[in-house]
């Protein structure tokens, strides 16, 4: 009698996870549907870049409708976004200078087609009557994401300038999103990071500008190989509607810092997003990349010690790949 | 008598749980209103962060992301079970087995879930695999150590009684290991859930288009705080919620057993 109790509750219970189970498998059964579209998969980051607003508008989505599926895979950072990409999980991203240099240099492959954004970095500084320049940072709190960024080699650039080595300052490691809140708790007295956190500082009335590398090509559009060989027709599309969107938010700064908050769902404000369009960001005119500002960053990388590639003409002309980009400029 | 004390306490314990809810929200509010940083930032105020609530469950947002989280977690949580346990029951009963896989467990086991997502990325993509093998995996090893302590602690007498009374090998494992070493295994399973929940919200962080840490993730990443507040009162919740499921199931699947 027992024996036939525990043997129904065994059978009612495995029904009841069975049943989860089925109804698990059709909840991501989309993933195995096949497909008759050329499938695009753009991994995007929650940052000021162009294809954001691509996606919001379903630029891609409208104008492709019956050629592409567009797939928009979300990234934290641009780490998990290159692994993706290296998993073939991923066709597109677009992501920072020194993710993507290091990354080649760990032998991911990715082809560099089209040039993204420009400053999107800096240092920020407190407004303090005790710190009016970058010399006055002599002896105070630093924070900065890590060595190995692009950032350090800006934070060593700053303090260059002041007269300063990073012996003299007192460094503290955060994300980006946390480096305003830290300047606001007055934690630290600058930060080295990227837009829009740089212009948050600013425009909350904590900090300052202090210094921002001239012409810094900040952002890149990235490609897998394997589908740029088969789709070229495809990559140079998507890059010309990225273009289209750069040349967009130049001429509607303020339309699209309104779609920018939007998609950012208000955390970041327009008039954040606003003063970062007018005043730092970079949206380029030219979308080809050039196989000489390569070799003239990479030499930099190599001198600040942030990455060792000994034959850097190689290694430019196997990443970069500007025949799509041309495509579009044409 | 008996009735009315029960009753008594009954009421009491849920009385002190309304305390305690109020005293949280007594505090939340101070820590709120403390500063301008805590204010925006790090602790918006309660009435902010229930307004981005209904916002998120208008939207759909919220049930789409609290859905994806929990199939996850059931998806990953039953492929542990139906690996551990059986794998948990063979190593307990088997000294020979357990010697040469118990180093690789011991390994393997502290390994952090954040290590393995490099891997998982490479080895299973960004979709929904790599989410569920996290999850299986730290499910996996709370599981098969409690089955295996199952087994391993059963009264010595119980299995001398059967021997002696003719038990096969087969007989022994299946009517007398097994329900033994039940108890053990679902004190495993429950355990094995609560890392569940966790190890979805850490997968859902790195690459995904929906769940709890999804959400969490981006807002971090925004810094909008409503949402990450959201997140963390729904994990409390879903623990809760899947810890009283357990204990209806353990009533359940153990009603044959004689109370004392």
């Amino acid at each position: 009698m027992v024996k036939k109790g525990i043997i129904k509750r065994c059978i009612i219970l495995s029904g009841v996870v069975l049943m989860f189970f089925v109804i698990s498998i059709g909840f991501f059964h989309e993933q195995l549907a096949a497909k008759e579209k050329l499938v695009i998969k753009i991994g995007v980051q929650p940052v000021i870049l162009p294809e954001l607003i691509t996606q919001s508008k379903g630029i891609l989505e409208k104008k492709y409708k019956n050629k592409y599926e567009i797939s928009w895979i979300e990234f934290t950072h641009a780490g998990p976004g290159i692994e993706a990409m290296a998993a073939g999980e991923i066709d597109f991203l677009d992501a920072g200078v020194m993710p993507l240099i290091q990354g080649r240099e760990k032998g991911r492959d990715y082809w560099a087609v089209g040039n993204s954004i420009g400053n999107v970095t800096g240092m920020v500084i407190r407004k303090d009557p005790g710190i009016k320049g970058l010399k006055d940072l002599k002896g105070k709190k630093v924070s900065y994401p890590g060595a190995g960024s692009w950032q350090y080699a800006i934070l060593l650039m700053a303090l260059e300038k002041g007269g300063l080595t990073i012996k003299d300052v007192e460094l503290h490691r955060a994300r980006f999103p946390e480096m305003p809140i830290l300047m606001k708790k007055k934690s630290v007295d600058a930060f080295v990071g990227v837009e829009p956190f740089l212009s948050l500082s600013i425009v909350e009335g904590d900090a300052e500008m202090g210094f921002r590398p001239a012409d810094e090509l900040s952002g890149f559009f990235v490609v897998r190989p394997a589908f740029a060989k088969s789709n070229p027709e495809a990559v140079t599309n998507v890059l010309a509607e990225f273009h289209e969107t750069s040349k967009w938010i130049k001429s509607h700064p303020e339309e699209a810092a309104e779609e920018y908050a939007k998609v950012f769902k208000g955390a970041i404000k327009k008039e954040v997003i606003l003063y970062a369009i007018k005043n730092g960001l970079t949206f380029m005119d030219d979308i080809v990349p050039t196989y000489d500002h390569w070799i003239k960053f990479i030499n930099s990388t190599n001198s600040y010690e942030l990455t060792k590639i000994a034959d850097i003409e190689t290694f430019v002309k196997d990443f970069i790949h500007p025949e799509f980009a041309k495509k579009v400029r044409k | 008598m008996k009735n009315s004390v029960s009753h008594f306490k009954n009421h009491r314990r849920k009385l002190f749980f309304l305390i305690d809810i109020i005293i949280l929200l007594i505090l939340w509010t101070i820590v709120s209103f403390s500063s301008e940083v805590a204010y925006n930032y790090i602790l918006p105020p309660i009435n902010v962060v229930f307004g981005d609530f209904v916002k998120l469950i208008a939207d759909g947002v919220l049930v789409q992301h609290i859905t994806s989280s929990v199939l996850r977690t059931l998806l990953g949580f039953f492929l542990a079970v139906i690996t551990a346990v059986p794998v948990g029951l063979l190593l307990g009963w088997s000294e020979r087995f357990y010697s040469i896989f118990e180093p690789i467990i011991e390994i393997l086991r502290p390994i952090s879930p954040i290590a393995w997502i490099p891997l998982s990325i490479l080895w299973f993509g960004i979709g929904e695999n790599s989410k569920i093998f996290i999850i299986w995996l730290l499910a996996f090893f709370f599981i098969i150590m409690n089955a295996i302590h199952g087994v391993k602690n059963i009264n010595p007498n119980l299995i001398d009684a059967a021997r002696t009374l003719g038990a096969s090998k087969k007989f022994l494992f299946f009517k007398v290991i097994m329900p033994a070493a039940f108890p053990n295994i679902l004190i495993g399973m429950r355990l094995g859930m609560g890392v569940s929940i966790g190890a979805v919200v850490i997968a859902e962080m790195i690459a995904a288009k929906s769940g709890i840490g999804f959400m969490m993730e981006r807002a971090r990443t925004v810094i909008d705080p409503s949402p990450v507040i959201i997140g963390l009162v729904l994990i409390g919740l879903l623990g809760i919620l899947t810890n009283l499921c357990f204990v209806k199931i353990e009533n359940f699947m153990m009603k044959h057993r004689v109370s004392k």
